[in-house]
């Protein structure tokens, strides 16, 4: 019995350096993926549960003259969230719009979308299908870390690229420092193990870029997750309907005014 | 005989049973001369002058022969020193006892080594992060409106501009706490700034474009006077929300009020104003007809911009 005790401690402690080689490689192997794609934080992020951040939009363009993305540039796009509510609003020369996602079990459907000024104001409510629908492009995207940093408000933030196709993808910095709740609002940075800070998406034309310019814990009037009741059209959401579209590039060139 | 210390060093390992019945016949031979009392007293053991006693010297007499196997085994280690390394199996077991306590040792300490650079850069990653974290005791409220508001619309309070709602700029340990407190003092230069502007960059409940489409040229001008003292050209939604005119966008709006000697607008500020309004229709074509292209998603917004 001892001898057999003995055999089996030294068949295993035979094969103790190739066991501590194993977890030696797979030790590194992790720290360096972790490393090389600084996609897994190597701590817990603190949550913020209740903040305000507010991005700058910034648009260029490859066109001398103004064209319709003028009317967007310049604008903004805060980020409400407390108490498990959350509100993405843009407010643009051309439109101001938001997006409510207020938690299961209130009354009010759990996500809302509403233009707030306008000739038609509306309102319309998107079930969980409509969401994944008009999200779809994001489900197949993938994440690439890129040997790039920036510091934005005072956060180190490493860039990733997320390919959300051939030819598409959006550059990002993210903090990994912290996090927001309800996270699942922008799918654009379902994979993104912190908090965006500032993106772009470039296309042949020109590039939009959302820049953090401020960030803030301080309390949220609870009002501004109140879905106004009236005032607003209800309007029927349907992600798969056709877009009419504009050929804007039929405008009028501008010419010299005759002298009179 | 070169080998000498090598040899008894070897025969350390080795081990041979006595013949059978040696024991027996030496214990006989020691009951038959009475020994065995003598023995048991200490008194003759311990003769005092470090010599045995006489009555042991009997046993000078006493001749046990070794068998016969015992001879050839010492000749066969004596002259054959390498296989007689290999052979005996108490030899190997020696041998692998300090293989695995070298092994042991060295993923003891491979292990240790492993822990270490793991801590190091595991401490230098919470420097990084602890540099940057945001501090709650150095919190510091800053009470401020985002943006001076001038007017109230519906039930929403982002366009109540009653109560005011502060920001308050995360403040951080080291020099960035010291940005920080920089970019606030910055941005209350700002605000008093823009506290002295015009109420005529104030738009809130209305839309914009259509407000800035549909001035009356009076009011354009004042509108384009206050733009243009303003920094960033900043016009206020709403105490939460603020645009920055472009300067592309500036000069649109520049051409679309320009007017002739008889104070009627220019071909050329009937032409940008119409621009204006197609694209606000295409906008709303686009984006609000049938709700399946997200204004607020950077990719549908570009699609749209830039096509």
């Amino acid at each position: 019995m001892l001898k057999l005790l003995h055999y089996y401690q030294y068949k295993t402690l035979q094969k103790l350096p190739v066991l501590t080689a194993v977890f030696a490689f797979l030790l590194f192997t992790n720290q360096s993926n972790a490393q090389a794609d600084n996609l897994q934080p190597l701590k817990v992020p603190k949550k913020l549960s209740q903040v305000t951040i507010v991005y700058d939009m910034q648009i260029s363009t490859k066109k001398k003259k103004p064209g319709i993305a003028e009317t967007y540039n310049g604008g903004i796009k805060t980020l409400f969230i407390q108490n498990g509510k959350t509100r993405i609003r843009m407010v643009s020369l051309m439109r101001v719009e938001s997006i409510f996602f207020l938690p299961a079990n209130t009354a009010d459907k759990k996500i809302v979308l509403l233009k707030e000024y306008g000739k038609e104001k509306y309102k319309s409510f998107i079930d969980s299908a409509g969401w994944q629908k008009w999200n779809a492009r994001y489900l197949q995207a993938s994440v690439v870390a890129q040997n790039d940093s920036l510091e934005i408000l005072g956060f180190l933030c490493r860039k990733v690229s997320i390919n959300l196709s051939e030819d598409n993808s959006v550059e990002a910095y993210y903090t990994d420092s912290v996090r927001v709740e309800n996270q699942f609002t922008e799918p654009l940075f379902a994979s993104i193990p912190g908090l965006v800070l500032q993106y772009t998406y470039k296309s042949k034309k020109g590039s939009i870029t959302y820049k953090a310019s401020q960030l803030s814990e301080a309390p949220i009037d609870a009002g501004l997750f109140k879905i106004p009741t009236t005032g607003y059209k209800i309007k029927k959401f349907c992600p798969d309907c056709p877009v009419k579209e504009t050929n804007l590039d039929e405008e009028p060139e501008d010419e010299e005014e005759p002298k009179q | 005989v070169e080998h000498k210390q090598n040899i008894l060093h070897q025969l350390q390992d080795y081990s041979a049973t006595p013949p059978p019945g040696l024991f027996d016949k030496v214990w006989q031979t020691l009951q038959n001369s009475s020994l065995s009392d003598t023995m048991n007293n200490a008194s003759i053991i311990n003769a005092g002058d470090g010599h045995p006693p006489a009555e042991l010297d009997f046993l000078r007499a006493v001749a046990v022969a070794p068998p016969a196997y015992m001879f050839s085994q010492v000749a066969n280690v004596v002259l054959h020193p390498d296989n007689a390394i290999a052979a005996p199996p108490a030899k190997v077991v020696r041998k692998n006892f300090g293989w695995w306590k070298k092994a042991a040792a060295a993923a003891v300490l491979l292990l240790f080594g492993i822990a270490v650079v793991y801590q190091l850069m595991q401490n230098k990653t919470e420097t990084d992060a602890v540099a940057i974290l945001p501090s709650k005791a150095g919190n510091e409220a800053v009470a401020q409106p985002a943006m001076p508001a001038t007017g109230s619309a519906g039930s929403n309070p982002a366009n109540d501009s009653n109560t005011q709602q502060s920001l308050v700029q995360q403040a951080t340990t080291g020099q960035t706490a010291k940005k920080y407190s920089e970019g606030r003092a910055k941005w209350q230069n700002q605000y008093s700034e823009k506290g002295q502007q015009s109420t005529a960059l104030a738009f809130a409940g209305t839309d914009v474009l259509y407000k800035l489409v549909n001035y009356q040229y009076q009011d354009a001008t004042a509108f384009m006077t206050a733009l243009a003292a303003s920094p960033q050209r900043r016009i206020s939604i709403d105490r939460y929300s603020y645009v920055n005119v472009s300067e592309k966008m500036n000069g649109l709006l520049q051409r679309m009020y320009e007017t002739k000697k008889n104070g009627k607008p220019t071909g050329k500020a009937r032409r940008t104003k119409k621009r204006l309004e197609k694209w606000k229709k295409a906008d709303a074509e686009y984006f609000d007809s049938k709700l399946s292209k997200n204004p607020l998603d950077i990719v549908d917004l570009s699609e749209f911009i830039f096509k």
